[in-house]
């Protein structure tokens, strides 16, 4: 088990050192080139080596809003926004850091793409669609298909813990001659995760 | 008498420290590879089934048969993880596992050999070589089941291995038992396992079938996690490749019949019939032994075996066993053919073997091991001294290889490539990927990324038909709304708008041949009514291609640093990108090119011809277009390299 551990630990803490450093690096990268689109994609690098609680995290996102401004097409602006909103959303875990932001952008995506859908000859749309695509986009961008974070958190761990269960019942149930203490809790560890995995599966 | 006795508590004392300090080797060799690893992984996403697993993982979904419910779910558990992206995170369980495998191989060489500190070195020296072999280290590194599948086969050797030396234990049959229903959950070569296992029980026969019936129990609780599928499939979920509802969709997607004779159930007939193919088995092996190992490590191979039956019977037979149903048979069942090509190189001989590689490497620790025995034996204290620092030092050189064909510390390529196809397409187009390299990625980006959700991402599965699969693009309640013309089955409308595009050139073999052409677009192809009007697309044509050429990234395909073959052929499928825009920005007074290529989809390729004039105002890319097709040569492949 300590070499699990030590394993975790590690792995753990080069991942972090890695993360840290590319961001450092990709930040500055970002503010070195003139050229906006390539800062937003060096800010959306460093952005999606997220790591909790770094100054560099919020320094990308500022970086990526200020590029958007400076952007003249809406289309550019599109890629931006639309750039910073994925990125979120890549770096998600058991919480979306920032989440506020994809809030904020959601409008703003839905009203460029429906522009830029009424702007596009080949379409034949007119004002009076612009409600109604708008809408559409809107429903979309809204639309989260994820599975419940909190059911799939129950299945994983509880696949986990009926595996050990298992392991625990071999090991330190069925010696010779046999625990039966050990046994009977194996048994129900494995009973009630086993459960708890079905459920969080169906559930998720 | 009181100072002898002290004395000698001192000398004892002193060689425990050493010996502790000789064992205090493995942490850092482990530290360091970690750390290799860690900074070699793909900083979004791999290629090839990475995107698709990804995806599978973080949206508890079903990705291509036969599911490998288990890997998903720990990728999902792992995609909780507070740091860096969800692509890096999976990528991760590779590490684990491999590391996991790594340790394991350490302790079979180390319980196989005398259990002193010459069997610590020659165990750390198998660590080492296996960690930094091509294969091993590649597989390592990208979202991919392999070294899940080489940990559980090792952990069942391992199993083996107790039973032979500390004698039977009903535990270990059951834990075997148990893992080997697992590993029907993963890859299935992983299964092949229960052959040498089962040849070893019969040692011990009488015990064997004594705890016959609770080991079954064992297993079928190991198999049971493939419940996953079922579950799953009976729901509307984020990803299903091929959803499981009823028990023939579960046996089609488990027992991979959708594979046809390369399913779980035929495939292994195969080693049964047709003898010759043995011999292009044992040949392309040996190729990946060289590539992987070169041809010095087969000496101590040699030795390793003449030890394992100078050790026991029963652990020579055991463990030969296991290495041949992972190499020899295993190469004849998918690796038998005479001259492989890049594809299988890479697909499989890349692949499926890395549970035989480790193997090898125990084998070749204990060849290792019994050369210490030789020093031991003649009193050369010198080599006994300095021979295990080389041999650890050794297998550390393949690092700067590694470092130079494996590394992915910096390949943004699956990643970036599928963003700028995605950001060059017009708002609410159709986007038709064939073949898993796009396709994958495509899904990550769709799905995971949620970038550019008004694009309806197809998959073609064959190219002679228009049989869509629709993962990028649902619910569809919501995408009728922007794709009437496409929902309605009116495709020559959404070409006529300009909003249909693919990856696919269309030649004659494609249902749309007559109706519809193909005309390079960034880095796809847009499709267009063939009756459409040349002057009004050029228009057109120059228009967007000058909007979306602040896009053009080229800087990825020139520093990837990797040879990994679908990253090279990604940055050469990005080519078409450079001639579109240099096209839009060419002058009449320019010298023509013709640029008169095949892409190859399979069996059967399309044409890509196009002219452009090259002047100074567009030469640049035509020096980008040379400049990414020299770095991403295909021959760059490490494995495909001698076969050129």
């Amino acid at each position: 088990m300590r070499k699990i551990v030590f394993v975790v630990v590690l792995v753990m803490f080069f991942l972090v050192m890695r993360a840290f450093i590319s961001q450092y690096d990709l930040i500055e990268k970002a503010k070195r080139v003139e050229n906006p689109v390539s800062a937003v994609k060096y800010y959306e690098r460093a952005l999606l080596f997220y790591v909790p609680f770094s100054p560099f995290n919020k320094e990308a996102i500022e970086g990526i809003l200020d590029r958007c401004k400076t952007l003249k097409e809406s289309e550019h602006k599109l890629y931006c926004y639309e750039t910073l909103r994925s990125s979120l959303y890549q770096i998600r875990n058991f919480y979306i850091p920032y989440k506020y932001e994809i809030k904020t952008l959601n409008p703003l995506i839905a009203e460029l793409k429906t522009e830029e859908m009424i702007k596009w000859k080949y379409n034949s749309l007119s004002e009076k669609d612009r409600q109604s695509i708008y809408n559409y986009h809107m429903e979309i961008l809204k639309y989260d298909g994820s599975p419940s974070m909190l059911w799939s958190l129950v299945s994983v761990f509880s696949l986990c813990g009926w595996i050990v269960s298992l392991i625990f019942i071999i090991f330190k149930g069925l010696t010779t001659p046999i625990n039966k203490k050990n046994l009977f809790a194996g048994l129900a560890g494995y009973f009630i995760f086993f459960g708890l995995w079905l459920l969080g599966l169906w559930m998720a | 008498m009181l100072i002898r006795h002290t004395a000698l508590f001192k000398l004892v004392d002193l060689n425990a420290r050493l010996n502790n300090l000789k064992r205090a080797g493995l942490l850092p060799a482990l530290a360091f590879i970690v750390f290799v690893y860690i900074f070699s992984l793909p900083p979004i996403l791999s290629t090839g089934d990475g995107g698709e697993l990804i995806t599978a993982s973080y949206g508890l979904g079903t990705p291509h048969p036969s599911g490998y419910p288990l890997y998903v779910q720990l990728g999902k558990f792992i995609s909780f993880l507070p740091l860096g992206n969800i692509g890096i995170r999976v990528e991760l369980l590779s590490v684990f596992f491999s590391i996991f495998t790594l340790y394991l191989v350490y302790f079979t060489v180390y319980k196989a050999s005398d259990r002193n500190s010459m069997g610590y070195s020659s165990a750390v020296f198998s660590v080492i070589l296996l960690a930094f072999s091509y294969s091993f280290f590649g597989q390592s590194i990208v979202a991919k089941f392999y070294t899940q599948n080489a940990f559980f086969v090792m952990l069942l050797i391992f199993s083996g291995i107790h039973i032979v030396i500390n004698g039977y234990d009903r535990r270990i049959q059951y834990f075997a038992s148990l893992i080997l229903g697992l590993t029907l959950s993963g890859h299935h070569t992983g299964f092949m396992m229960i052959v040498p296992l089962f040849i070893l029980y019969l040692f011990y026969l009488r015990e064997f079938l004594k705890n016959l019936p609770l080991s079954i129990l064992f297993f079928i609780s190991g198999f049971s996690v493939n419940l996953y599928l079922y579950l799953r499939g009976l729901k509307e979920n984020l990803f299903s490749m091929i959803p499981v509802s009823d028990w023939n969709s579960f046996l089609n997607v488990f027992l991979r019949k959708t594979y046809g004779t390369s399913s779980s159930v035929d495939l292994p007939a195969y080693g049964f019939v047709d003898f010759s193919g043995y011999f292009y088995a044992f040949k392309n092996y040996m190729y990946l032994i060289q590539k992987n190992f070169t041809f010095f490590s087969i000496p101590f191979f040699i030795l390793g075996l003449i030890w394992l039956f100078k050790k026991s019977k029963k652990l020579f037979i055991f463990i030969l066993l296991s290495f041949m149903v992972y190499s020899i048979f295993l190469a004849k069942l998918t690796f038998s053919v005479p001259e492989p090509d890049s594809h299988t190189l890479y697909v499989t001989g890349h692949q499926y073997f890395i549970p035989s590689f480790a193997i090898y490497c125990v084998i070749i620790g204990l060849g290792i091991y019994f050369i210490y025995t030789f020093f031991e034996k003649f009193n050369l204290e010198l080599l006994k001294k300095t021979v295990p620092v080389l041999a650890i030092l050794f297998p550390l050189l393949m690092i700067f290889d590694r470092l130079t064909d494996q590394h992915q510390g910096s390949n943004y390529v699956p990643y970036s490539h599928t963003k700028e196809i995605f950001t060059s397409l017009p708002v609410a187009s159709i986007y038709m990927t064939y073949g898993d390299n796009h396709a994958f990625q495509a899904w990550y980006l769709k799905l995971v990324g949620r970038y550019r959700e008004d694009i309806c991402h197809i998959t073609l599965d064959d190219y002679r038909t228009m049989l869509w699969a629709l993962q990028g693009c649902k619910p569809y309640k919501f995408y009728r709304g922007l794709f009437p013309e496409f929902f309605g089955g009116d495709l020559i409308d959404l070409a006529e708008k300009k909003r249909y595009y693919s990856i696919i050139a269309i030649s004659e073999k494609h249902p749309l041949y007559n109706v519809v052409e193909s005309q390079p677009y960034f880095y796809s192809f847009i499709y267009l009514p063939k009756v459409s009007d040349k002057k009004d697309f050029m228009e057109f044509f120059n228009k967007r291609m000058n909007t979306i050429e602040s896009f053009l990234n080229y800087e990825d395909c020139l520093t990837h640093r990797t040879d990994d073959s679908f990253t090279l052929q990604l940055c050469r499928f990005s080519l078409i990108g450079y001639i579109s825009i240099a096209k839009a920005n060419e002058t009449p007074e320019g010298k023509e090119i013709v640029f008169d290529q095949a892409i190859s989809y399979g069996d059967w390729t399309a044409p890509f011809k196009i002219k452009v004039k090259v002047g100074y105002e567009n030469e640049k890319y035509i020096n980008i277009y040379y400049a990414v097709k020299k770095y991403n040569d295909l021959n760059k492949f490490y494995l495909y390299e001698g076969k050129k």
